[in-house]
């Protein structure tokens, strides 16, 4: 266990800010999106002021925060037709365009277990906690998304 | 490897340094604005008392008269200010099912939120009820929460679930919320039907009769294959396309509403089988083949089997087409010995899907009736 490592508010949206932007672009597949929900949620941190025992404590909090924020921002009765997905994200290669074309045409809920699996390198038991989800919902989740993914995985994928 | 390509591809996405500025500024705001805030904090009550008491005796009236208004008001508000205006619904009705917060128990950092699903139309309620994932609760902020099955009752047709939301940090629940919650429901459905699995499953054809010459093979993603398949197929899983019959029989039914044999027939001497999954449930819906000989008790197995569909991702709103999942089984049974043989299967069925649009809003600090009574009335 980490002990709290930052104590001021610059340090903490520096550290974490990557992994909150990643979950929600995951989730909203545009930058404009993603920008709103990064700043609604550091305006939470900065409002609410939780008390936290240590950096995954912490982390855990910012995961939740995210995934409840980018919830509630889908069923907003101001975001209804409004925006496309992937309409302002620059790709390196047509390989990665792809993916990501891939990553957008898979459910929501399954793109953050992805994420916190494959680039947080999350368990399913750590994933389950942070995301209120039975272990057994998790790992269903994370086979169908594999599934949808088929193109983009190798056999050591399955093991990791 | 997937894991290498998603973790560079995530890496090319960063929140811009004019994002971070942007909201360390807004950081350094807050800090200023709440100091100036606690300043004012004791006139607050006195403000809000104010502003009740004109509101109550003065618009109430008027606004109960056009309470349609208030819904557009919320098209000029903010976001986080309509929030608060959503009104209090504790019932709602969609597909003739009726969806109602019936308690409120709140107890330190966590408040546990009943709610009963009842049929005013059909019996399509029973105890096998399950909401999977298609719910959604809201203005939950920083709080866990879960949704689970709390209770069934016969004589009324009536589910009864339990709402838990749980303040890790174990603030009083009722103060860290003071939004109206909102519980949203796409979808129930019930048990899966399974057959096969207590005891055999006979399928009522004659092998002998069915096979046909085939009409060729055509190449499919599978989405998974099993037994010796790379062994057999010379082809690596998942790395390359597989080779499937092309249907060759008019669709047999193995006895089950959705699962049909269209393919039956021998390539290279091994009987290949396929079935066709039409249920529209292509993701949990599945069926497996396998052989007796007549008068034994030993299974015969496939070779190998694989798996596909008639889509490559998983239906979504947009898909139109009509889902559809293959499973092709390959046995090694000589042809003239296939009369000795009976089919059997394991085959799962989704419970039915009820769909409906249900929708609930209301503050944790609604008065409910007596919960406990409430609980004591519920058959666990």
């Amino acid at each position: 266990m980490k002990e709290l490592l930052y104590n001021n508010d610059e340090d903490v949206i520096t550290t974490y800010g990557n992994m909150i932007y990643h979950i929600a672009l995951s989730k909203t597949g545009t930058k404009h999106d993603a920008e709103d929900i990064f700043q609604e949620v550091f305006m939470k941190y900065l409002k609410k002021k939780p008390k936290f025992n240590n950096e995954e404590h912490r982390k855990a909090w910012f995961i939740r925060v995210t995934v409840n924020c980018t919830s509630s921002f889908f069923t907003n009765v101001f975001r209804k037709k409004t925006r496309n997905i992937t309409e302002d994200l620059i790709f390196i290669d047509k390989e990665m365009q792809d993916l990501s074309t891939e990553l957008h045409k898979i459910p929501q809920k399954y793109r953050e277990v992805i994420y916190l699996f494959y680039y947080e390198e999350m368990s399913i038991n750590e994933i389950g906690i942070a995301l209120n989800r039975k272990n057994s919902t998790v790992r269903t989740q994370l086979t169908r998304a594999r599934s949808m993914l088929k193109e983009f995985m190798d056999m050591e994928d399955y093991y990791v | 490897m997937f894991k290498d390509k998603y973790k560079e591809l995530m890496d090319s996405y960063k929140p811009s340094e004019e994002l971070i500025n942007r909201t360390v500024k807004l950081a350094k705001e807050t800090k200023q604005t709440t100091s100036k805030k606690a300043k004012h904090k004791h006139l607050r009550p006195i403000l809000i008392g104010l502003c009740l008491i004109v509101c109550t005796t003065v618009a109430y009236p008027a606004l109960a008269a056009t309470i349609k208004r208030i819904y557009e008001l919320m098209y000029l508000a903010p976001p986080s200010v309509a929030e608060t205006f959503t009104p209090v619904e504790i019932s709602h009705e969609s597909n003739g099912i009726k969806l109602e917060v019936v308690a409120i128990d709140i107890s330190g950092n966590t408040a546990k939120v009943y709610f009963t699903l009842q049929d005013l139309i059909d019996n399509r309620i029973d105890k096998t009820i399950d909401l999977k994932d298609s719910y959604n609760i809201e203005g939950v902020g920083t709080a866990v929460c879960g949704c689970e099955f709390y209770g069934y009752e016969e004589d009324l047709k009536k589910a009864t679930f339990m709402i838990t939301i749980t303040d890790l940090d174990s603030n009083d629940i009722s103060k860290s919320i003071t939004d109206n919650l909102t519980f949203t429901l796409k979808q129930f459905s019930h048990e899966n039907q399974k057959y096969g699995f207590d005891e055999s499953f006979k399928i009522p054809v004659n092998l002998e009769y069915i096979i046909s010459d085939l009409k060729g093979t055509q190449e499919v993603h599978a989405n998974g294959a099993g037994g010796d398949y790379e062994k057999y197929t010379g082809r690596k899983i998942f790395k390359e396309k597989a080779e499937a019959i092309i249907q060759n029989i008019a669709p047999v039914s193995v006895g089950i509403e959705g699962f049909n044999i269209i393919g039956a027939g021998y390539k290279d001497d091994k009987l290949h089988l396929q079935v066709e999954v039409s249920t529209g449930n292509t993701l949990n819906d599945c069926g497996y083949l396998y052989l007796r000989k007549k008068g034994d008790t030993k299974d015969v197995i496939c070779l190998y089997n694989i798996s596909f569909s008639n889509y490559e991702h998983m239906p979504n709103e947009d898909d139109e087409l009509f889902p559809l999942r293959y499973e092709e089984e390959i046995f090694d049974i000589p042809k003239d010995e296939l009369s000795n043989y009976e089919l059997f299967g394991y085959f799962i069925k989704e419970g039915q899907v009820i769909e409906g649009n249900w929708k609930v809003s209301f503050p944790l600090t609604f008065e409910m009736s007596n919960s406990d009574q409430y609980q004591k009335n519920i058959t666990k």
